[in-house]
Order: C-alpha cells, then sequence, then structure tokens
C-alpha cells in the first residue's frame, strides 16, 4: 500500500525506561533533534517515544506503522521495539515519506540517498584507524592505518578537524554537517560511538560523504564568504527546532497515538500544528529577506503557468478566507499564461499578496485574481475591495519594515519588500494601482 | 390477523405491505441522512463475547498454573465487572465479527499469504509466514486464544487473573508470578494476525496492492489491514463496520477507500453474502457510485471520533 521501501539495513536506536535517548544511528538522530531534541535528552518524537515508553511498562515487543512528523513532512516508519534490560531497543525497518498537502514545495532530502554509499572510518577504542569502506581510494591511504583519528582528519578537513574531532574523542555523536576539506571541497561528516555486546565502547564510526549542493546554496556571500547570514545561517535552524517539536507534538496529539481524547481537542492540536507550520514558513521568510538582500542573489527559471499557481495560492488559504466570508475568483483552469521563474517564489509572492488582501478587505468582500499577457510580460493580479493605498503611498508601502501606519493585525512589514526584491530577482517587478471601484490592485509581472 | 375473515383480512394485509415498504423506504432515508455504526449486540452475539472472554481467561489461567476443565477465575472476574469493561467488551466483539467473516469466507487461510512467502522482499515473506501462523494458532490450536489479545489487554488481563488466584487461594505464589512474567514476555506483537498483516501492507508497493481488496483471495486479516492502512481507522473498527447489522457502514467504508463499484460488490458478497438483504443489495446498486470519498471518509472520522470516545470511558 504505502510500498516503502525496506531499509538495507535496519535503523537502530536505544532509549532508556523514562525516555532519553541513549543511542541512536545518525538518521533516528537526526530526526530526534529536528524534532528539537538534545544530545542525552528525551526522544524528541512522541510517537516513537509513546512506542518505547509502552515497550518499557509492558515488557513485551510491539511491531506498528508509527508516523512522526519530520518539519514540513509526515513519515511512516515501520517499527520494532523490544525491552532490553532496563531500556528498550528501536528497530526502525523502513523510512518513508507521506506528503503534507499544506506545505509541499519547501521539502527538502532529509534521508540520505541509499543509492549513495558515504565512507566509513572505523577507529577503535585508541581512535586509531582500523577498517575503512567505500570508496576511500580517494580519503584514506594504506599507511593511514592504525594511525591516529587526529591525524587523519588534520589532513582530511584542515580548519574544520578541530570541531570534529572534539566528538570524537569524547565519543559524542556527530550531526550530519557540512564541513571544509583542505583542498576547498565540501564533506558532510557524521558520526557515533560504538559499543561492544556489554555496552562498553569500543571505538568510533565516521561518516563521510560528498556535499555537491552546498556549492549552489543560499548561505555564502558572492565573495565566498558566509558573513551577514546570522538569521538563516544560525538563527533559524535555533528557531526552527523549538517549533518542530510543537508540530510533532500537536501532530501526535491530533492523531490520538497515545490514546483517545474528545474529537474537538484533535482539532485544537491540529490547529497547533498548522500555527507551527506557519511560524516555520515566517522564519524562512526571514531567511528569505537575508537572501534577497545578498549581493548575487539569483533564482531558478522555470517554465510554470501563472493560472496554476493562482489556483494553488487561493486554494492554500480558502480556510482563512472563507472565515472572514471573502470570495477568492481565480482564473478557470482553461487559462493558459506560460511565464518563466521560479514557481516557489512566484507563489510565495502569490501567498503574500492574497494574505494582505483578506487581511485588509472587509469581510464578505471579493477579492479577485487575474492572469494575462502583455508588452511581452506575463502578469498576474490581486485586487481587494479594502480601503486602497493612496497614490502617494504606492512606492513607500514596498518599503522594509513599512506598515503605513497600521498595526497589531499580524503583518511584520517584510512581506511586499522582500516579494518585490523576488520579483525583481526573476527579471519582473511588482506594482500597485488603485482597483476598479476602489481597493488596491497588486500585479506581478514576470517574463513569458 | 389469524380471527379476520373477508375484505378486512385483505385490507390490513395490503396495509401490512404497505407499512413494510414505507418502514423498508424510511429506513434506507434515515440511513443516508442520519448514519449510524453503533447498534445493540444480539443475544447470540453477547453470548459469543461472553463464551470467548471466558475462554481466554480458561487459556491464560493455564499457562500460568496448569490446565483445569473450567474457568477457575473467570466467575470473580465476571462478577467483579472486569469481564465487562468497554476495551476488552469491544476486543471481543471484534473477535466474534472476525469469526463470522471468516466462516463467511470459508475459514481457509490467506492464498494471498502463501503466495507473498516467495515474494523478494524479505520483510513481506517474513510477515507472510507470520500472518499464517498466526491464523494456524488462532484457529487450529487449543488453549492459544490469548494470542489475538493486543499486548494492553494481555497485559492487564494477565496480571488480572494473578491478582484473582491470589484472593481465591488466599496466598501469593511466585511460581504463578513468574509464569505471568514469562507469558508476557514471550508475546511478540509482530508475531499476531493484524500486526502481520498491516506490516505486510505497508511493504507491498502500489501495484501489488490489488489483490488486498479481494477479501476471498486476501482473507480477512490482510483485507481489513488494507483498509486500515488506507482510512487510518482501527483494525477492530473496521471488523465490526463490515459485521455490522446493516450494510449501510461497509459501503461507506469502501467509498471512502475508493473502491471501483465491482471490487467493492465483490467485497460485499464475499462477506455479506448471508446476510445482506434484497433492498440492501438495491440501496448498494443504485447509491454506491454517488458517494463522494471525501464525505465517507468524514463519516468514518466521526464514527472513529465517537467510537475511541466511548472507548476512552472504559480505560481503567
Amino acid at each position: 500500500m504505502n510500498g516503502a521501501a525496506p531499509l538495507t539495513s535496519a535503523i537502530k536506536g536505544e532509549v532508556s525506561s523514562v525516555g532519553i535517548l541513549l543511542r541512536a544511528d545518525d538518521a533516528l538522530h537526526q530526526l530526534h533533534l529536528r524534532a528539537g531534541g538534545e544530545l542525552g535528552g528525551t526522544l524528541a518524537c512522541p510517537a516513537l517515544l509513546g512506542l518505547t515508553q509502552m515497550v518499557a511498562r509492558l515488557r513485551m515487543r510491539l511491531a506498528r506503522a508509527v508516523r512522526v512528523a519530520d518539519g514540513p513532512d509526515n513519515l511512516e516508519l515501520w517499527v520494532e521495539a523490544e525491552p532490553f534490560d532496563q531500556d528498550v531497543k528501536l528497530s526502525i525497518l523502513s523510512w518513508h515519506k507521506i506528503g503534507n498537502v499544506a506545505v509541499g514545495s519547501k521539502s527538502q532530502a532529509l534521508w540520505p540517498d541509499q543509492g549513495q554509499e558515504p565512507v566509513r572510518l572505523g577507529f577503535d577504542k585508541a581512535l586509531r584507524l582500523v577498517d575503512a569502506r567505500g570508496l576511500v581510494e580517494d580519503i584514506v591511504k594504506n599507511t593511514d592505518f592504525g594511525s591516529s583519528a587526529t591525524n587523519i582528519l588534520g589532513r582530511l578537513l584542515g580548519s574544520d578537524a578541530p570541531s570534529v574531532f572534539q566528538n570524537v574523542e569524547k565519543f559524542l555523536p556527530i550531526s550530519r554537517r557540512n564541513v571544509r576539506t583542505l583542498s576547498d571541497g565540501n564533506m558532510l561528516v557524521w558520526g557515533q560511538a560504538e559499543r561492544n555486546s556489554d555496552g562498553e565502547l569500543s571505538g568510533y564510526t565516521l561518516f563521510l560523504a560528498q556535499n555537491e549542493d552546498v556549492a549552489s546554496a543560499a548561505f555564502t556571500g558572492s565573495d565566498g564568504s558566509s558573513s551577514g547570514a546570522l538569521f538563516g545561517k544560525q538563527l533559524a535552524p535555533v528557531l526552527r527546532q523549538p517549533l518542530n517539536r510543537i508540530i510533532a507534538n500537536a501532530e501526535t496529539i491530533g492523531s490520538e497515538l497515545l490514546g483517545p481524547i474528545r474529537e474537538n481537542y484533535a482539532s485544537y492540536a491540529y490547529d497547533i500544528a498548522g500555527a507551527a507550520r506557519h511560524l516555520t514558513a515566517l522564519v524562512e521568510d526571514l531567511g528569505d529577506l537575508e537572501a534577497v538582500e545578498r549581493p548575487g542573489f539569483s533564482t531558478a527559471k522555470d517554465d510554470i503557468e501563472l493560472g496554476d499557481v493562482a489556483r494553488r495560492a487561493a486554494g492554500l488559504l480558502a480556510l482563512k478566507a472563507a472565515d472572514h466570508s471573502i470570495t477568492l475568483l481565480v482564473p478557470d483552469s482553461q487559462t493558459y499564461v506560460p511565464a518563466t521563474a521560479e514557481f516557489r517564489r512566484v507563489l510565495q509572492v502569490m501567498l503574500n499578496l492574497i494574505t494582505n488582501a483578506i487581511r485588509y478587505s472587509p469581510d464578505g468582500t471579493e477579492v479577485q485574481v487575474e492572469v494575462g499577457a502583455e508588452d511581452g510580460f506575463a502578469y498576474i493580479s490581486v485586487a481587494d475591495q479594502g480601503a486602497g493605498i493612496g497614490t502617494e503611498d504606492h512606492e513607500r508601502i514596498f518599503a522594509k519594515f513599512e506598515r503605513l501606519g497600521r498595526t497589531g493585525d499580524g503583518g511584520s512589514g517584510l512581506g511586499l519588500y522582500i516579494s518585490r526584491r523576488l520579483a525583481r530577482a526573476m527579471g519582473g517587478d511588482l506594482t500597485v494601482a488603485a482597483a476598479k471601484g476602489g481597493g488596491a490592485k497588486f500585479t506581478l509581472r514576470l517574463p513569458q | 390477523m389469524d380471527g379476520l375473515l373477508g375484505p378486512q383480512d385483505d385490507l390490513l394485509s395490503i396495509a401490512c405491505t404497505h407499512a413494510r415498504d414505507v418502514d423498508a423506504l424510511c429506513q434506507d432515508v434515515a440511513s443516508i441522512i442520519f448514519p449510524s455504526a453503533l447498534h445493540t449486540p444480539s443475544e447470540a452475539t453477547i453470548s459469543a463475547v461472553s463464551v470467548k472472554l471466558l475462554q481466554i481467561v480458561r487459556d491464560i489461567e493455564a499457562r500460568l498454573q496448569g490446565a483445569a476443565p473450567e474457568s477457575i477465575t473467570g466467575p470473580l472476574l465476571a462478577r467483579s465487572g472486569f469481564l465487562r469493561e468497554t476495551d476488552i467488551v469491544d476486543f471481543a466483539l471484534a473477535r466474534v465479527a472476525e469469526d463470522n467473516l471468516m466462516t463467511r469466507l470459508g475459514g481457509g487461510f490467506s492464498q494471498l499469504a502463501v503466495e507473498l512467502l516467495d515474494h523478494a522482499d524479505k520483510c513481506v515473506s517474513e510477515a507472510a509466514q507470520a500472518l499464517l501462523a498466526a491464523d494456524s494458532l488462532q484457529l487450529r490450536s487449543q488453549g492459544r486464544s490469548f494470542l489475538t489479545l493486543p499486548p494492553e489487554l494481555l497485559y492487564k488481563m494477565c496480571w488480572r487473573i494473578v491478582a484473582a488466584i491470589e484472593v481465591l487461594s488466599g496466598s501469593r505464589s511466585d511460581q504463578i508470578i513468574n509464569n505471568a512474567r514469562a507469558l508476557i514476555a514471550s508475546y511478540d506483537e509482530a508475531r499476531t494476525a493484524p500486526a502481520s498483516a498491516r506490516k505486510i501492507v505497508h511493504f507491498l508497493h502500489e501495484e501489488e496492492c490489488a489483490s488486498l481488496s479481494n477479501p476471498h483471495h486476501a482473507g480477512i486479516h490482510l483485507f481489513v489491514a488494507h483498509l486500515s492502512a488506507n482510512l487510518y481507522i482501527g483494525h477492530d473498527h473496521i471488523l465490526r463496520l463490515i459485521d455490522f447489522e446493516s450494510a449501510f457502514p461497509m459501503i461507506v467504508m469502501l467509498a471512502a477507500a475508493g473502491l471501483p463499484k465491482d471490487a467493492a460488490l465483490q467485497a460485499m458478497i464475499d462477506l455479506r453474502t448471508q446476510i445482506l438483504s434484497p433492498r440492501e443489495a438495491a440501496l448498494f446498486e443504485a447509491e454506491y457510485i454517488h458517494f463522494i470519498p471525501e464525505m465517507a471518509r468524514e463519516q468514518l472520522s466521526d464514527w472513529s471520533s465517537a467510537r475511541s470516545l466511548f472507548l476512552s470511558f472504559g480505560k481503567t
């Protein structure tokens, strides 16, 4: 039914009877961190935690399909758990991403490609290299066997070596992270301590894989430095963690995985998850702000259809509009207006424009989304029946943090600024004019 | 009417026929406007539930302190109200429904599970083996009825029986406590029929799932596990909806799962042929294609919530 591909080897983990994640293979450890967990902390995926606690309480082997939230996505895992001394051993036999219709465009490949075998270096308890698997020719020399991890990492990783070695030396797990190699390339590194059957430390396993995506990542400036990328690179992950934890918990409560609850409570839980997802989106937008202001910022050139974008954006905001009895009028499915722009960015602009239209229109009015082409440009416009924007403010409204004196309506004054920057980065523009019969009409123009 | 003669008799007969038609029509309309999945079990069902629970109690007792011709703690547990707790009765009702459905399918093993023994994916082939074993132990082995219990209920029943034995014997037996621990430790959910069926469904690819919609070929566990994965409702709930006195809940469920009409009809015939009334068949024929899957899912979700609420009152 799910077509869940079995993993080549089960993802293992150990959880104490009180829910502390004692040990985990990298994928589980990463999931735990993404859900807001900490090293040596309580397992942060509530559904998995619930299962392990049931095993710990009943002292029985359980086997279940478990759903966990992973950022904007949901995962379905086949998990088998068994009591082991006072702890619980987890085996995840499949790892299957199931879509989340609310937020689909920003998903990333969070689980490493099973087809790409990382290099695996095994160190003994004294941290000497004793084993190397995978395509190791460019990484390990024969003379490296028996050498200390310090030497090998220093030779491979240059200035980033100490940060990696600090964890290896203390036998602490290393989350998947990008490091610069001495040859100015990029490499993904992760690892964990190994234990023997008696639970004693027996060594350390370090995984290395090429990270080709980094070259196109949005966080480095045109000069190759990362200076100024404070929010996207440093603050956003910190903010995302607690939000992901809220999402995970709310989804679990809503799914009644830990037991039945009243139906309206489940509904509230989904509302909480939805709100947290919106906040996550806001965090990402602040990251976007940083990105659009960076010199050399560019967008992809996708072949898109504006009617489709309009319908998708309206679909995502249909409930919000319905709350205010606002009717969203969108182009019918026969409309075909091609444009060349990055789909995700255009959708982002449209969501911003329609959200604003709903926010500043009286209840019971209409918001009209139209698409078309003129002067070699495709356009998509959003017209509302609100109070409108004075001519003198038509430029001012696109300024950063400009609210035109409004407060307390949930806006940040960044949306239109980012939207215009995005429009211009895609070779188009975003303008505003008076709509027929009052109200404001925002028009996004894009190259055809 | 026996005492009436002549025109009055005819008149009453005609009136009765009309009344039955109107009643049937009202029931059809009501079941569409106010669909319900709650009903009062029949005497036969209540009796079957009682027999099943006492059987489980006796089988657990035998594991704890050796076999006896009659259940020792059963009457005490029944008097104390333990065997009437909501989750236990719900479990037993589902098992009775399962027995009914298996009987209607001919009582044999799952042909599809046999085929899956040779599946390339080890997870599927091992789960198929576990399913066949669980079915055999459940159906054909004496003294293992407790294998059908979900883990929480086995744990609860096991320790409650230990306590009842202590009350009746007036002393605590380490041997019995150790036997209870061993029984619980030997439990493996992956080896139960619902879990192994669910595992097969989890690992099968979309293109391999067609035969899961055919209960005659897939067997009841795989058929139900497929619906459960599709509709996100519990295995036991589905069993009870299928074996419901009216066909309406099953029709709603099949529509929610998006089964084409032919496959849905085949499933109805396989699982309800003895109890499908001509009126229900006509209702299915006329209405099935008009069901909107989203609305059917919403209806199922309502039933599922109501059931969860009902069961939560029975938690101890």
